[in-house]
């Protein structure tokens, strides 16, 4: 597994265009290159929002589904399936079938106008304003269901007798979820948020198949950057140059978060 | 039978046995080894075209086993790579003529992925005009089958309904037809503008009448030099297409609209018109049989005999440098140049074929584009002429974010010019 990430590294410090069967070694140019590129600063700050809001909304709303799923409902078992079913679906598959809805007269619009609320119809992955958040709506729609499960495992190892305590206290829902439910659901919370800021900072599938990084470039994120660079523009080694970036990222967003949030388990 | 016999008849029916059973395996290995196997790459919009080859390459030789892979024209490129760098090299490829595609002759040629095939006897046949588009640094890498052209193609119905009784011929005239249209209710252009390769359709349907009829050498010049994107009619042809934008000629959500759906919108009469490339003509009507289409060059100037149209020959084969089986998809290159096989992929794919002379092929209603066709009013498709592969995807984006008002002509043509001068 290392080896392969290690000779693909190497050529993030040569000028191979992918298929040559030779390649000249030339030191950093290429990562002199990514800092001096506007598209990757970009791109690098678009990576960064989508995860940003995947990681807050998907976490609030598994957090709530988990809630909800964890009182004796009768129905808790068929809802918790529907809510997991997303999950199993292809990304591409997703991607595909949310650019359909979100075409022009297409699903979203046809919604939107059904409920009396025509004038907010909006080119959803033409607008460049509106294209990224949609496709994190997207995102957060498929894996959702992943963030809640995490959670119910970890509600599901708060014992009843905290539960009782907490009532014999007297402390109202709110009370009890802020002062003994959320902190003990620490380890739940740090899976959940490593995991999906791991998968939203090197998303592609869904970003690729719904915008290729347009309206012009607002959607594009590092990985359909470094695609473009290595398989569009021949320019393999820079593009492996991004992967290494991006790597870097995600490495140290990882440990940066593990340490916070372990310290904040203990 | 002693117990001894018996035992020894088992063991000589039991060799018996397998003696007819490796003898089966033997004739049908033998058998398999008579079949030539061919693998293809090609282009999803260009599949009906393939197809009517393959089937009659098939028809021609039986014993060649042909399997064809398509990918879309985006991702295609990375497919071809992919397979490269897997050691899965496919025997055939498609390849853009000229330069300026990722997956264009020139590009593909300068990275050792294609064949020269120069020596081939077809080479030296190949029409004067469309040879330049061919080849790299004098050598010769595929055989141009046929040539397309960009024009307005448009629903008669739909125009019949709204009371227009002739095709524009001038800029002023489209502009009166696109207000006839919005009036009767219908969405004057269709545009994929979310498809990447839709958008430079009507750039280059402008450009052919602002920049190439007004200056043949322009490319040459560009290359040269001596002008660039920001000096030329290029900032025309930015201009008006906007000036569509804002005239309310496209669909108010065109931003967000694919290229599938603009070909149903014109095959359903929900648009009247659609500026795309004549190859595609098959998969409007496989959305709606019964739709009657007509077309007319993209008219960008107010003086009818100045608008010309972009004729650009399409995509044709190469042989992969990594090919397991060279000699037979050489055989299929050769092939592919004769007029049976030109003529059926024409026909598939209502483009023009290049032979010499090239025949009158257009239906009549889209009398309009070949007359210029045939008055020499044509320029070939920009990109086919740019230096490098990444001027094009810039193209994409500055139309993406010239619609989407993220920025003006000036910083598109500058981005375009920047692109431009990059290492090729």
């Amino acid at each position: 597994m290392l080896l392969p990430a290690i000779a693909s590294g190497w050529y993030a410090f040569t000028d191979w265009d992918g298929v040559s069967r030779s390649a000249s070694w030339i030191g950093l140019a290429n990562f002199r290159q990514l800092l001096d590129d506007d598209q990757a600063r970009s791109a690098f700050v678009n990576t960064l929002k989508l995860t940003l809001v995947v990681v807050v909304v998907q976490n609030a709303i598994g957090l709530l589904l988990a809630l909800g799923l964890h009182r004796a409902v009768r129905t808790r078992n068929v809802l918790r399936t529907l809510f997991f079913a997303p999950v199993a679906l292809s990304p591409l598959v997703v991607a595909y079938i949310w650019q359909f809805m979100y075409s022009s007269h297409g699903a979203v619009d046809q919604a939107i106008e059904t409920v009396g609320l025509g004038g907010a119809v909006r080119p959803w992955l033409g607008d460049p304003d509106l294209a990224l958040y949609a496709i994190a709506f997207t995102i957060v729609w498929q894996y959702t269901g992943y963030s809640m499960v995490i959670f119910l495992a970890g509600l599901e190892r708060i014992p009843d007798d905290v539960y009782e305590a907490t009532a014999i206290d007297g402390a109202n829902s709110w009370q009890r979820f802020r002062d003994i439910v959320f902190p003990l659901l620490a380890p739940a919370l740090t899976i959940n948020i490593v995991i999906a800021s791991i998968v939203g900072l090197k998303q592609f599938d869904q970003v690729f198949a719904m915008t290729q990084g347009g309206p012009g470039y607002a959607t594009e994120t590092v990985t359909t950057l470094l695609y473009k660079q290595a398989f569009v523009y021949g320019d393999y080694a820079y593009g492996t140059a991004l992967a290494v970036g991006l790597t870097l990222l995600v490495l140290a967003f990882s440990l940066l978060q593990i340490f916070v949030l372990r310290r904040r388990e203990t | 039978m002693t117990k001894k016999t018996r035992s020894w008849a088992k063991v000589a029916v039991g060799a018996a046995a397998l003696a007819v059973v490796l003898s089966v395996f033997a004739m049908t290995a033998t058998a398999g080894s008579n079949a030539t196997t061919l693998r293809m790459v090609a282009i999803t919009e260009h599949k009906d075209g393939v197809e009517a080859l393959v089937k009659l390459y098939k028809a021609k030789n039986p014993g060649v086993k042909l399997t064809v892979t398509v990918a879309p024209v985006d991702t295609y490129i990375t497919v071809i790579r992919a397979q490269l760098n897997s050691r899965n090299a496919p025997d055939l490829l498609m390849s853009y003529p000229g330069n300026g595609s990722a997956a264009s002759v020139v590009q593909l040629a300068k990275s050792g992925i294609t064949l020269d095939l120069s020596g081939e006897p077809w080479a030296k046949n190949i029409p004067a005009a469309f040879r330049p588009i061919a080849q790299y640094r004098g050598k010769t890498y595929t055989r141009p089958i046929s040539t397309g052209m960009i024009g307005t193609l448009y629903n008669r119905a739909v125009f019949r309904a709204a009371g227009i009784t002739s095709v524009p011929r001038t800029w002023n005239q489209l502009l009166s037809t696109c207000d006839k249209l919005k009036a009767a209710g219908k969405i004057p252009f269709a545009l994929g503008m979310a498809t990447p390769w839709n958008t430079q359709l009507i750039t280059y349907a402008l450009v052919a009448s602002t920049v190439m009829a007004r200056d043949p050498n322009f490319p040459q010049k560009q290359i040269a030099g001596r002008t660039t994107f920001s000096k030329s009619g290029w900032r025309e042809a930015f201009s008006k297409y906007m000036q569509l934008r804002d005239r309310g000629c496209f669909d108010k959500g065109a931003a967000g609209t694919t290229y599938e759906q603009s070909l149903t919108q014109i095959a359903n009469g929900d648009a009247a018109m659609l500026v795309q490339v004549f190859d595609i003509i098959p998969a409007i009507k496989a959305a709606n049989p019964k739709v009657d289409l007509g077309a007319f060059p993209l008219p960008g100037v107010n003086t009818a005999g100045k608008v010309w149209a972009p004729v650009g020959a399409g995509p044709s084969f190469a042989v992969s440098s990594r090919a397991s089986n060279v000699s037979e998809a050489k055989k299929f290159v050769a092939f592919t140049a004769t007029r049976a096989a030109v003529t059926a992929y024409t026909k598939a794919t209502n483009t023009i074929p290049i032979l010499t002379p090239i025949p009158r092929v257009l239906p009549k209603s889209f009398a309009p584009m070949q007359t210029a066709f045939n008055q020499g009013r044509i320029t070939f498709y920009m990109d086919q002429l740019w230096p490098n592969s990444q001027v094009q995807p810039t193209h994409f984006a500055v139309v993406q974010q010239l619609f989407t008002k993220q920025i003006n002509v000036d910083q598109a043509l500058k981005r375009m010019d920047s692109a431009y001068k990059r290492k090729g």
